[in-house]
C-alpha cells in the first residue's frame, strides 16, 4: 500500500512539474511552485536528520570506547559549541565569527592545501608515457597547464593557443558526447521512476 | 641511479614544493599575465551593466576551494562596486553564506551599503529542486536574510519576486559539493528565463563547462586563481591572485620537471631491463 501510494506521488508531481515546464495553465502553474516551495522546507529536515544521525553515532562510538573515539569526541562538543552559539547570539556574532573564519575555513583550507603534495607526488608517479594513450594524456595534459600559468608563455608564446585549441576541439567534443549521452540517460531514468519501473528505495516491491 | 630517482621519497617531493611556494614570497617574483578572452569576456559583461543592476552572486563552492574563488569575487565585486550594481548575494552549499559575508566586506568597504546595495539572503536548500522555487518565487524560499530581517523590510528586495528581475547571474562554482552545478544554473535559469549567467570556477571545473561556453548560454568565465589575475589586471587593481602567480608558476614548473624527469628515467630503465634481456637471449 505504502508504494503504491509512493508511486501515486511520484507520478503526479514528476508528470505534473514535467508539464508546468511546458503548459502556460494557471491553476496547473500555481499547484507546481506551491509544491515547488515546499521542496527547500521538506530538504531542510534532512538537515535535522543528518544532525541527530551524526550525533547518534559518535555518541556511540564514545560510548563503547571505539577506534579514534578522541575524534568523536572532539566532533561532538565542537557541534553543541556551534549550535549554541549560534542559536544564542545569532550566525553574524562576532563569536560565531571566530568559530567559523578562525577554526573551521581554516582546517578547510589546510586539508584542501595538503592536497597539493599529495597530487605532485601521484604526478611524478603516475604520469608515465609507458603507452600511447598514457602518451597523448601527458601530451595534451602538459601542454593545457603550460597554457593556462604564466610561465609557460615564457618559455614558448604558442602554448596559450594551443591550450585553447586542446580546450576547444578535443575536450569540447569529448565533453559534448558525456553530456548527451548523461542527459539521454537521466531522461530515461526520470521516465522509468515517473511511470513505476524502477525500485523505489526502501519499498519492498 | 635512475631506479633510485624513480623510487624517491615523497617527503623530498613535499620539501621541494614548500621550497617552491616560499621562493615567489621572498624574491618578490612577479610574473607576466596575458588577458585570455574569456575573462576579456566576463569583464565586458560586467561593463556592460547598467548602474543600479541587480546582479545574483551564488555562493557554490565551500571553503575547500576558498583561495581560489575568494580572489576571483573580490576582483568581481571591485568592479561591480564601480558599476554601482546592487548584489543579492545567495548560496547552495551551506557554507556559502559565511563565505559571502567575508567577501561582501569588500562591497561594504568601498562605500556601499548592506540593505540598500547589497544583501545575504544565505542558503537556499534542495538543489536543482530548490533553485527552481527560487527562480519562480523568490520569497518562496527566502523569508528573511541571514541577519534575519525580513524580506519586505529591506529596501533593495522591493522589486525582487523572480529570477527575471536580476540583470545577472553570477555563480561561483567548485563542482560537485552538493550545491546546484553549472549546468543546473543553466537549466533553471539560462534555458526557461533567458536570463544571463556568469560563472567563477576553480581551475579543474573550467574543461566542463566549455561546452556551455560555445552555446553561448554562459556569457563569461573567471576560471581559476589565474582567471582571477586576469581580472585583476583588466580591473587594474592587482590583488591576492597577482601575488599567486608566482607561486603558482613556480609549482607547475616543479611539478612539470618532475613527470619529465620520471618519465626519462623510467624510459631510461626501460630500455636498460631490454638490452639486458637481448643479452641474456643471445648466451
Amino acid at each position: 500500500m505504502a508504494t503504491r501510494i509512493s508511486r501515486a506521488v511520484l507520478l503526479v508531481a514528476g508528470l505534473g512539474v514535467t508539464l508546468d515546464f511546458f503548459l502556460k495553465f494557471p491553476p496547473l502553474n500555481t499547484a507546481i511552485s506551491t509544491i515547488m516551495a515546499w521542496i527547500p522546507l521538506i530538504v531542510s529536515f534532512s538537515v535535522i536528520i543528518g544532525g541527530i544521525n551524526v550525533v547518534l553515532i559518535h555518541k556511540d562510538n564514545i560510548a563503547k570506547k571505539k577506534r579514534e573515539w578522541l575524534y568523536s569526541l572532539v566532533l561532538l562538543a565542537f557541534f553543541a559549541i556551534t549550535l549554541f552559539v549560534g542559536l544564542t547570539q545569532g550566525v553574524s556574532s562576532e563569536t560565531y565569527n571566530v568559530l567559523y573564519y578562525r577554526i573551521l575555513v581554516v582546517c578547510g583550507n589546510s586539508l584542501s592545501g595538503i592536497l597539493a603534495f599529495f597530487i605532485a607526488s601521484s604526478a611524478f608517479r603516475a604520469f608515465r608515457a609507458n603507452n600511447l594513450e598514457a602518451a597523448l594524456l601527458l601530451v595534451a595534459g602538459a601542454a593545457v597547464m603550460l597554457g593556462q600559468v604564466p610561465f609557460g608563455v615564457l618559455l614558448w608564446k604558442g602554448f596559450p593557443a594551443l591550450s585553447d585549441w586542446i580546450m576547444n576541439y578535443p575536450n569540447l567534443a569529448a565533453q559534448r558526447g558525456i553530456l548527451i549521452a548523461s542527459g539521454v540517460g537521466f531522461m530515461a531514468v526520470s521516465l522509468r521512476l515517473i511511470f513505476g519501473y524502477s525500485k523505489i528505495q526502501g519499498s519492498s516491491e | 641511479m635512475w631506479q633510485r630517482f624513480l623510487s624517491l621519497d615523497p617527503r623530498i617531493i613535499y620539501g621541494l614544493l614548500i621550497v617552491a611556494i616560499l621562493i615567489p614570497f621572498f624574491t618578490n617574483m612577479s610574473v607576466p599575465v596575458e588577458v585570455m578572452p574569456l575573462t576579456k569576456q566576463a569583464f565586458d559583461v560586467i561593463q556592460s551593466l547598467p548602474a543600479g543592476a541587480k546582479v545574483v552572486i551564488s555562493y557554490d563552492y565551500g571553503f575547500g576551494t576558498q583561495p581560489e574563488h575568494d580572489p576571483i569575487l573580490v576582483a568581481l565585486l571591485g568592479h561591480l562596486a564601480r558599476r554601482d550594481a546592487k548584489v543579492y548575494a545567495m548560496a547552495s552549499v551551506a557554507d556559502g553564506p559565511m563565505l559571502a559575508e567575508g567577501t561582501l566586506r569588500t562591497y561594504e568597504s568601498l562605500g556601499k551599503k548592506y540593505g540598500t546595495d547589497m544583501v545575504n539572503l544565505g542558503f537556499f536548500a534542495g538543489g536543482e529542486a530548490g533553485l527552481a522555487a527560487l527562480c519562480k518565487d523568490v520569497r518562496s524560499v527566502y523569508r528573511t536574510d541571514l541577519r534575519g530581517t525580513r524580506l519586505d523590510d529591506i529596501p533593495m528586495m522591493k522589486d525582487v519576486k523572480t529570477i527575471s528581475d536580476f540583470a545577472l547571474i553570477i555563480s561561483a562554482n567548485s563542482g560537485p559539493t552538493g550545491g546546484a552545478l553549472v549546468d543546473v544554473w543553466i537549466r533553471q535559469t539560462v534555458v526557461p528565463y533567458k536570463s544571463k549567467l556568469l560563472i567563477g570556477l576553480s581551475a579543474i571545473m573550467i574543461p566542463q563547462a566549455m561546452p556551455y561556453i560555445q552555446s553561448k548560454q554562459v556569457v563569461g568565465l573567471v576560471g581559476g586563481l589565474r582567471g582571477g589575475a586576469e581580472y585583476e589586471m583588466l580591473a587594474g587593481s592587482p590583488g591576492d591572485a597577482t601575488r599567486a602567480m608566482g607561486a603558482q608558476s613556480s609549482t607547475h614548473f616543479l611539478v612539470l620537471t618532475l613527470i619529465l624527469l620520471g618519465n626519462i628515467g623510467s624510459w631510461i630503465t626501460r630500455r636498460g631491463k631490454s638490452i639486458e634481456r637481448g643479452a641474456e637471449h643471445v648466451d
